[in-house]
């Protein structure tokens, strides 16, 4: 095997790949296969259960397969020259050589290497890349990647729902709610629901194009589903839990809306969270209107507190609530334009906060409770 | 076939031999003499009291004081039954302080032996000495003591066979003579006590009133760990004493001693109190060292359920309960906080490395109380801080990964002395400086301070963690602080095995520790609300675990013990579990989350969460 690749190609391909890798009692979840043809060369890597496979185009190669360890093939290139990087394999070893720079691998045969799914007969659909990042920019963080809870659970996933022309990609933690609607897209009559990991949704969020013309094909083979866009492709084991009726809680019957600047709202926030961080790591913010603003109040005991004073048009009556100001921060980022909206109906029940420029954008919040 | 014993007559006893029998209830063996002779010479103020036995207590037990003696006129009268200076009439006896008081000891005493008593009084000329045999026949003599009391006690049973028998070899029974000696050392450390059989002294301390000292001696020679005080109020009740450090442990009870009003007792609810509190901080069958002094009104217990007056009994078990357990628990808690101190500055000062060589993340200093500073005092700190920030290059080395980056020392200066008072808290001089090394067996976190390693054990830190906050609630005050994140599922959990039970008690249990809960159909559980710091870390499945367990643990009707076993329960399943990769920043969260919680040595099942391997530790392992 022998093939000529830029550094700069090889090493984005390689970090790339190695996120799906995970440190593993199973030598080869620690490697990346790499298959060499005489016009491209494909590098994929798996922990089992989420997989990343690029291809890039060579030409002029030697075809040959092999397992290279990830993590060390990946740092070595990362440093190396940014020049042609010429890779060759002899036996057990693969030769790693730029100029004067020449280093002998150990790698394993190309065995026991989990195979994917043949999912060329599932394809679901293709909605634009830009559409499908953009989604997931907007729900993803309300999930909980981390679950070291142990269980898996509904708010572990990142949730598609292809219902006719629209698609809901809807993300939970279980207190607030981030649910993005896409709806006409072209060709579509789908009705399938899909329960992607968190973990994965975010780092497809990372890998997809922001170009508009970019397309996304969507496959669902089995109990997995697989992504493949442009040179690249994300395979994934699907979440095996129920995820709860999210139409059941949008708020309706809205009693009061709250027209904010988005800025001044963050910043406000920003600060108040300063003086929210009580040992107990409980934020609370205070939410209070009056006529035509709105007060923000933080009370950490002994830590200290604050209030800020916000400019608010209000169409209904006055609001008080008590929220994690970290809830809104983090959906702030998220909304498009300059004005935000809360939707209020009481106290106790959640407030939508939606977005003028978005009305596909939906982000729902519980309230903190105390006596 | 043997013949039937000609019928005797009903009579009625002698005198003598009423007494002889109802003495074998409060004399049984040489320790009850003691006993009474002791508290005798207590009663009488005595700073020095000599024991001294021949044969175990069968030949002869002396107890000589230095109290203020007997009037030579009241000295016949000593020895009569129900003769008592200690209570006029029966009310007295539920107002008693003294510590014998039924008037029947010396009288029992001269019914199963030959009694001799030799005491002075400050208002006498001379002393007198009192000879007593079991058929009553006294005679008086004058002698020649300064003061005090001195009584021998000779030939014990020897007019009843039946008890003599009973008793055990000589040196069991001045092994139990030296017992119960050792507990009135401790309650009475102002007392010179000396015990001595067949002349060897088998116990001596030497009256300076150092409780401290006399408990570290008697535990065990060389004695090294640390006695944590315990003392908590609440009036008319107390608690104070000494308890081991959990360090130290014992298998048995044999390092424990109860006192209430300051006489040595046993009792099975003051053991479960002991044993219940330390659960948090030691594995059941260890049992930690102390003397624990319980001062209670005399109205609310009984000693006189059995005339050794070691039984007691209380009017309001559960209150003493209560008590004793609090005070233990409170001791423990604020010891470990203690000995925290200088592991939380080590810890401290990682976090503040990992956050700058965190990329992205802001320097985020530990939040921590500061107390507003007069212009005196933070002139003062400056001038501290100046000395903290030219050292700091020097003490805060760069970390493999995480690189350092020392703050220039023209910083402003609230900076700097932000800086110096954080450190100034936590003692920061004196602590080590830690490095993290990783995750070992996705299980464990490991830090270097240089001289020591420690491994911190991720489940049970955390555990230990989160049971304290959510057992906060115990204290209602603080209950209502606990704020609640509503949920926009609510968790439903069913409940198979208390479908029957009346769930108020759950209910209620719940609803303090900040869970908004509901009676739903079927037996299950609708819960709506959670307390916010466990936002992320309950789930439906988690939650019917956590109350399996916790219905499987009910013993106890108190709200207070419910609620501590909730939190138990809960804590454990919505801990991070053992085997769990975790990545930098987890690490990183779960050692802020350390730092800030006091008592995180022990986690609530009793087993240790951090574990210090020293250099010598290490020397030992290599064999060097």
């Amino acid at each position: 095997m022998r093939v000529v690749i830029s550094q700069e190609l090889l090493s984005a391909v390689l970090s790339t790949v190695s996120k799906a890798v995970t440190r593993s009692i199973n030598p080869v979840l620690n490697h990346v296969r790499v298959v060499v043809s005489s016009d491209h060369v494909e590098m994929t890597a798996t922990d089992g259960e989420f997989t990343i496979r690029r291809t890039l185009a060579v030409s002029g190669a030697d075809p040959g397969s092999f397992l290279a360890p990830a993590d060390l093939l990946s740092k070595l290139v990362g440093k190396l020259p940014k020049k042609d990087v010429t890779l060759s394999t002899e036996g057990n070893q693969l030769n790693v050589q730029v100029g004067r720079s020449s280093y002998d691998l150990t790698i394993m045969p190309d065995e026991n290497f989990p195979s994917l799914p043949e999912y060329d007969g599932s394809l679901l659909t293709s909605i634009p890349a830009s559409l499908l990042k953009n989604a997931l920019q907007q729900t993803t963080f309300s999930a909980v990647k981390d679950s070291s809870t142990g269980a898996v659970h509904y708010t572990n996933g990142v949730f598609f729902v292809f219902h006719g022309a629209s698609l809901d990609i809807v993300a939970t933690d279980g207190h607030r709610l981030a649910l993005k609607r896409n709806k006409g897209l072209a060709g579509n009559e789908l009705e399938q629901n899909l329960l992607l990991p968190a973990r994965v949704a975010d780092e497809l969020e990372k890998m997809l194009p922001d170009d508009d013309d970019a397309a996304v094909a969507i496959f669902n083979p089995g109990n997995q589903v697989a992504f493949a866009f442009g040179s690249q492709l994300v395979v994934c084991s699907l979440l095996d839990v129920k995820f709860p009726d999210y139409e059941r809680v949008i708020p309706k019957d809205i009693a009061t809306r709250v027209f904010l600047d988005k800025s001044e709202l963050n910043d406000a926030l920003q600060r108040v969270q300063l003086v929210c961080r009580t040992r107990d790591q409980n934020p609370v913010a205070h939410i209070e209107s009056s006529e035509d603003k709105i007060d923000i109040r933080s009370d950490a005991g002994e830590v200290g507190k604050g209030v800020e004073e916000l400019a608010a048009q209000i169409e209904g009556g006055a609001i008080r609530i008590a929220l994690n100001p970290e809830y809104i921060i983090q959906v702030l980022k998220n909304v498009p334009g300059d004005q935000v909206v809360l939707n209020w109906i009481n106290e106790v029940n959640p407030v939508l906060v939606s977005s003028p420029r978005d009305p596909d954008y939906l982000y729902i919040v519980m309230p903190i409770r105390m006596d | 076939m043997e013949e039937a014993q000609p019928r005797q007559p009903i009579m009625a006893l002698s005198e003598q031999e009423a007494r002889r029998i109802s003495a074998g209830e409060v004399v049984e063996r040489p320790v009850n003499v003691v006993k009474e002779l002791v508290e005798n010479a207590l009663d009488a103020g005595a700073t020095q009291v000599t024991v001294e036995l021949e044969d175990g207590g069968r030949q002869l037990i002396r107890v000589t004081d230095n109290g203020h003696g007997i009037p030579a006129s009241e000295l016949p009268l000593a020895v009569l039954p129900h003769h008592t200076s200690k209570i006029r009439s029966l009310d007295d006896v539920f107002g008693l302080s003294s510590l014998g008081f039924r008037g029947e000891a010396l009288a029992s005493i001269a019914a199963v032996s030959r009694l001799r008593i030799a005491s002075h009084h400050a208002d006498d000329e001379l002393g007198t000495a009192l000879s007593l045999d079991p058929a009553g026949l006294s005679s008086t003599e004058p002698v020649n003591l300064q003061g005090g009391t001195e009584v021998e006690v000779r030939e014990l049973f020897h007019n009843t066979p039946a008890r003599l028998k009973f008793l055990r070899s000589r040196q069991s029974e001045s092994a139990q003579v030296g017992r119960m000696l050792v507990s009135y050392a401790i309650a009475w450390p102002e007392v010179r006590w000396e015990l001595l059989s067949a002349g060897r002294s088998l116990l001596s301390t030497d009256g300076s009133g150092d409780r401290r000292q006399v408990l570290s001696d008697l535990i065990e020679p060389g004695f090294r760990h640390e006695l944590h005080e315990l003392d908590y109020e609440f009036p008319p009740s107390a608690v104070h004493g000494l308890i081991s450090d959990p360090t130290y442990h014992r298998n048995n009870r044999s390092r424990q001693w109860f006192f209430i009003n300051r006489r040595p007792v046993t009792n099975r609810l003051l053991y479960k109190a002991v044993d219940d509190a330390m659960r948090e901080f030691l594995s059941s069958g260890k049992y930690p060292a102390g003397a624990f002094f319980l001062e209670l009104p005399p109205e609310e217990i009984d000693v006189n359920v059995h005339p050794m007056k070691l039984e007691v009994s209380f009017s309001q078990p559960q209150a003493v309960y209560t008590l004793l357990s609090t005070a233990v628990r409170r001791g423990m808690n604020r010891a470990a906080g203690e000995r925290q101190g200088s592991l939380r500055s080590g810890l401290s000062s990682v976090v503040r490395q990992l956050d700058a060589g965190m990329p992205g993340r802001p320097v985020d200093s530990i939040e921590r109380r500061r107390p507003n500073l007069s212009l005196a005092d933070a002139a003062r700190q400056y001038a501290e801080v100046s000395v903290d920030a030219s050292v700091t290059p020097a003490r805060l080395e760069p970390e493999d990964d995480f690189a350092f980056v020392p703050p220039p020392i023209d910083v402003i200066p609230e900076r700097r002395v932000q800086l110096a008072q954080d450190d100034a808290d936590a003692g920061f001089a004196d602590a080590p400086q830690l490095s993290l090394v990783g995750q070992v067996g996705n299980s464990y976190l490991v830090l270097n301070s240089g001289e020591r390693l420690y491994v911190v054990d991720q489940h049970a830190a955390h555990e230990r963690i989160l049971f304290e906050k959510i057992y906060e609630a115990v204290d209602p005050a603080r209950a209502s602080a606990i704020t609640r994140q509503s949920l926009l599922f609510p968790m439903v959990v069913s409940l198979d095995d208390t479908e029957s039970e009346d769930m108020q008690p759950l209910l209620e249990a719940l609803r303090r520790v900040g869970f908004n809960a509901e009676a739903g159909a079927g037996g299950s559980l609708v819960i709506s609300e959670v307390p916010q710091f466990l936002r992320n870390r309950i789930n439906p499945a988690l939650m019917a675990d956590a109350l399996e367990e916790f219905s499987s643990r009910g013993i106890s009707d108190l709200l207070e013990d419910r609620i501590k076993e909730l939190a138990a329960s809960i804590s454990c399943r919505a801990a991070i579990k053992a085997r769990m990769r975790l990545t930098e920043s987890e690490q990183l969260a779960l050692l802020r989350l350390l730092l800030e919680s006091w008592s995180s040595l022990s986690c609530p099942h009793g087993r240790p969460t951090i574990i210090e391997i020293g250099s010598s530790e290490l020397e030992k392992m290599f064999l060097r």
